[in-house]
């Protein structure tokens, strides 16, 4: 556990360091006053100086986090990136597909295999969820969602 | 595929081009045979855009309810009774305009999309080297100007300078202290005033509220600035309560929307600056489509219901038919390539 | 008193049966919109304006902002119940509000921020008709000196969100300040940490960040048990008992100053409001340290002062005819479009519609409260739908809310960015609050800075020019330098304390 800790600390002392390096090309200061590369700087190195901090305090024995697992076991860990994955994917194949299959298809998988719900159930929110959404956000609320960028979905009014 | 030209290349030979001339006539014939066909089908095509049902997309730039937002849903409202199809306006808003034209020119150049063209972020987008723009201008078909909005420059009705040479004197006696108002760097107020500094020979202090005029207003009012530089449709309530005196307005004719003031070439300065709002749509939209479109846009602009709708909202038509966009676009570009360098 | 008079006239207007209607189906709609995460009050005014044109100018305006408030009692609904702020001002609600959900106390949650936005729009509405010309001017000597050092003070009281680690609290504040770094920079128009990304040029998008660091989150965190065994807490009372209303008085009366004081300054948005309620309570709070946890001030604050904001910004609009936001803007197009121009003399030339559409104002409050309370009853049966059923469409309604910001799928995949970083921040015990109160202030902070200096052409000396910048600021020092006080206090006092034993 403190290990985990110690390297999320690393991660932030690697992130201020790369706001510091961008922030080095930009202009740090014109006539009229502070430049963009200002503010990103110093706040840059302040995060810097902070998550170093921490690092101590985690390394320490009083910052020293209590034990235990900070992710999920394996069951926990799959569900997780499945959620995660399955959005990905359905938002990547949004302009594609069209919003209303891409739903579909995701809320089916989230009902049904994280979910555990009946497939009944499943393919009526699925349905709702998807082709209800489109229609209710298209006509009444001006919001058009994507529509499928393939010819054949795209036909069939996807 | 048939190469009329066949060259063989032997091994240490020159080509020998054997010219083929019953060959050629063949393709010859056949692509005049398709071009005939594809100018038969598009005019019939074009005799069918739009198909009933087939909704045009209007990719609109900014955000919903701004006044180029407006200014588009009148005119979509109007091109729906003209061409008897939904007209939707879908706002893209981001990166001042840049998301929406980058939508637009990559969209299918069938007429079912098009796209509002703001003056100045729609030039400043892809001449400015930093927007890393993935258009240029070409990649825009005009289909017409709708509205200017002329800039112009108000102080108080307590502020004492009483026309725009009290302004010039004040600037000249004091260098970058006569605070004036833009909406952002690269906006149209702040190239109205780089010309007027170059014209006159003044430095300014120039202030910019890139959360829009609204700001610039406020601090106008509460007396933080000393001369507003902001366009026609944005002063009719303080020129109503008589809060602000318009010292000039940026056009070659005087405002409806604010009888008695002056232009600033009546005075002497012969500038003319406006933030303008026009459509196009992608590049390679068969000519008879763009032909439907634009003329339903002039139609529409002739209209005595849409003339009177846009003067209620305080925008100033000014239609524009391809030809005249594509003359007046030029002319902007070219003056926007001398003062882009300045506003770096 | 003139002012109450026209009044009287302005409910005789109100209160016609049409009108009335009118500033029903606003009100309806305004609560649908606000509850639809993602959907803001700008697309739901602007989308009815078409519809309007039909009708009689003051229906129409009547509707429109019964609208425009509406949307802040439906954007609290999801905050508290789903952790997925309905709306941006809303997001602070999230942190005690669903914090109460989950020991059972929705309904109480809801109803007090029911309440509290229904008394924070009317005192936005009392102050408009007593005192707008007053309120106005003092709202003009804000400019952008004093501005800028209001929101310096703003990020000041961040040391006072810092709950036990000083360190993680401030980190996670400074997170938020560069991404609000992100975009076109101020001074030179430039793209700064935008990857590239035309996107990004206008900032990472606050909702997209908000619904992922939250909504999403929460999602997550959830999923790492077997979904079908994530439960809630059982329902407590729906209505407040007697010591809640009693601990809400403060902060909904507080909430209300805030919030009509902020709703003027244009620039300053209904989530500063809320958020700045938010610390103020916790400041004034006896259990500071509590706040997160399920505090009702913590709710009945902020929930009071984005409605006082929302109705608080129309005020500049009739004494100045300035639109003092852009959902503000959408509404004097309205005005526009039937051929009206709102700013003073709108009270002369159409005293009808103009006073007319401020009773509504009080109208539409009441409408609403009416229309939310006995609502509570149902949002709270949401609670009840099997996890494993309600996360999926929570998921589905997260993503095309991000959608919907700028119709851009780009903006769904910075919210499953920002639900993984909201998880991992959680899982490391870091607080999310400060990054909120920065994304938020950050943009502000750093662009009124700029507009102060090109004010003054690069002269720091004009901040010291204005009084009250220079009270603002000196109250923001004291606060940031105060626990550093208190740390050397206590210190000493140990030392002196073991000398003496």
């Amino acid at each position: 556990m403190q290990r985990i800790h110690q390297g999320a600390a690393l991660c932030f002392v690697a992130f201020s360091v790369f706001v510091v390096w961008e922030a080095w090309n930009l202009e740090y200061y014109t006539p009229l006053g502070p430049g963009p590369g200002f503010f990103p700087l110093w706040l840059g190195a302040v995060m810097g100086g902070l998550s170093v901090l921490w690092l101590a305090q985690v390394s320490s024995r009083r910052g020293r986090p209590k034990e235990g697992a900070l992710l999920p076991e394996r069951d926990g860990r799959v569900r997780l990136l499945s959620v995660l994955g399955s959005m990905v994917a359905a938002t990547l194949l949004m302009d594609v597909l069209g919003f209303q299959s891409a739903m579909f298809l995701l809320l089916l998988f989230l009902l049904l295999i994280p979910g555990r719900q009946r497939l009944w159930l499943t393919l009526v929110v699925a349905l709702l969820g998807s082709v209800g959404i489109y229609h209710l956000f298209g006509s009444y609320l001006d919001v058009q969602l994507p529509k499928a960028s393939l010819s054949l979905l795209a036909r069939l009014g996807l | 595929m048939i190469n009329p030209m066949n060259a063989t290349i032997k091994k240490g030979r020159l080509p020998m081009v054997r010219f083929d001339l019953f060959r050629s006539a063949k393709l010859l014939s056949i692509l005049m045979a398709s071009g005939l066909v594809l100018a038969v089908s598009s005019a019939a095509f074009a005799a069918e855009f739009p198909e009933k049902g087939k909704t045009i997309q209007m990719l609109v730039g900014f955000a919903a309810g701004g006044s180029t937002d407006v200014g588009a849903r009148l005119m979509a409202s109007g091109m729906e009774k003209e061409l008897g199809t939904s007209v939707l306006v879908v706002n893209k808003p981001g990166a001042s305009g840049q998301i929406a034209y980058t939508a637009l020119t990559q969209a299918k150049p069938d007429g079912y999309t098009i796209g509002n063209t703001n003056f100045p972020s729609s030039v400043v987008s892809y001449l400015d080297p930093a927007r890393k723009a993935t258009y240029a201008r070409k990649s825009f078909e005009l289909l017409a100007l709708h509205v200017i909005d002329p800039a112009l420059f108000a102080v108080k009705a307590d502020s004492p300078f009483k026309t725009l040479k009290d302004v010039v004197d004040a600037a000249k006696a004091n260098p970058r202290k006569v605070k004036i108002s833009t909406t952002g760097i690269q906006s149209d107020e702040a190239f109205a005033i780089l010309q007027f500094q170059k014209m006159t020979g003044t430095q300014f202090a120039m202030v910019h509220f890139a959360q829009g005029v609204a700001s610039a207003m406020t601090a106008f009012l509460g007396g933080k600035i000393d001369v507003l530089c902001a366009n026609v449709g944005d002063l009719l309530s303080q020129f109503k309560s008589g809060e602000v005196r318009i010292l000039g307005i940026m056009d070659d004719e005087s405002s409806p929307f604010y009888p008695g003031v002056k232009t600033f070439e009546q005075q002497g300065y012969k500038l003319y600056n406006s933030s303008s709002r026009g459509f196009a749509a992608p590049a390679g939209t068969p000519k008879a489509v763009v032909d439907a479109l634009s003329g339903a846009m002039k139609r529409v602009s002739a209209s005595e219901d849409h003339k009177k709708r846009m003067a209620d909202m305080g925008l100033t038509l000014r239609y524009m038919d391809p030809v005249q966009y594509n003359a007046y676009w030029s002319e902007y570009e070219k003056t926007l390539i001398e003062l882009l360098p300045l506003t770096k | 008193m003139e002012a109450l008079q026209n009044l009287l006239m302005g409910f005789t207007v109100a209160l016609a049966p049409q009108n009335l209607l009118f500033a029903f189906l606003g009100s309806v709609l305004g609560t649908a919109i606000g509850v639809l995460p993602g959907v803001g009050p700008v697309a739901g005014v602007a989308m009815l304006i078409p519809l309007t044109f039909q009708m009689s100018p003051t229906g129409a305006i009547i509707m429109l902002t019964a609208l425009f408030y509406g949307t802040q009692y439906g954007g609290t609904i999801t905050s508290i119940l789903l952790n997925v702020p309905g709306e941006a001002a809303s997001a602070i609600t999230c942190l005690d509000g669903y914090a109460m959900a989950k020991q059972g106390r929705a309904g109480v949650a809801l109803s007090i921020a029911a309440i509290g936005s229904f008394v924070g729009g009317t005192i936005a509405t009392i102050a408009l008709v007593l005192a707008a010309g007053p309120l106005t001017r003092m709202a003009l000597q804000f400019g952008p000196v004093e501005f800028f050092a209001l929101i310096v003070l703003g990020l000041s009281l961040l040391m006072g969100l810092a709950g036990k680690s000083m360190v993680k609290a401030l980190m996670m504040g400074i997170f938020g300040l560069i991404l609000a770094m992100v975009g076109m920079d101020p001074v030179r128009g430039l793209p700064r940490f935008t990857f590239g990304r035309m996107e990004f040029m206008d900032g990472i998008g606050f909702v997209p960040v908000i619904m992922g660091l939250f909504g999403l989150a929460e999602i997550l965190v959830n999923t790492e048990e077997k979904l079908t065994s994530v439960s809630v807490a059982k329902m407590s009372s729906l209505v407040p008992g007697k010591k809640e209303i009693g601990d809400s008085v403060g902060p909904i009366l507080r909430g209300s100053v805030i919030g009509t004081l902020l709703g003027l300054v244009p620039g300053m948005t209904g989530s500063a409001s809320s958020f700045l309620s938010y610390i103020a309570e916790k400041k004034v709070s006896k259990y500071p340290d509590r706040f997160g946890t399920g505090m009702i001030e913590g709710v009945a604050g902020p929930e009071t002062a984005n409605n006082a904001h929302a109705n608080g910004a129309l005020i500049p609009l009739f004494t100045l005819g300035i639109p003092a936001s852009p959902t503000v803007a959408v509404i004097m197009g309205a005005f526009m479009m039937h051929g009206l121009i709102p700013g003073p003399f709108l009270f002369k030339e159409h005293a009808d519609v103009a006073w007319g559409v401020i009773a509504s104002f009080y109208v539409g409050n009441v409408i609403l409260l009416i229309l939310n309370l006995p609502l509570i009853g149902i949002w709270v049966k949401i609670l009840k739908i099997p996890y494993g059923l309600l996360f999926a469409v929570i998921v589905a309604f997260m993503m095309v809310g991000a959608y919907s910001v700028s119709n851009s799928t780009f903006d769904i995949l910075v919210m499953v960015l920002f639900g993984i970083v909201g998880y991992l921040l959680r899982k490391l015990d870091f607080p999310l609050a400060p990054i909120v109160l920065t994304l938020i202030l950050g943009p502000l902070m750093e662009r009124s800075l700029r507009t102060a200096l090109d004010m003054s052409q690069g002269d720091f000396g004009i901040i010291f020019e204005s009084p009250i910048a220079v009270v603002l600021l000196s109250l923001a020092a004291v606060i940031l330098v105060a626990p550093a006080f208190r740390f050397f206090r206590k210190k000493t006092e140990t030392l002196s304390g073991e000398e003496g034993a």
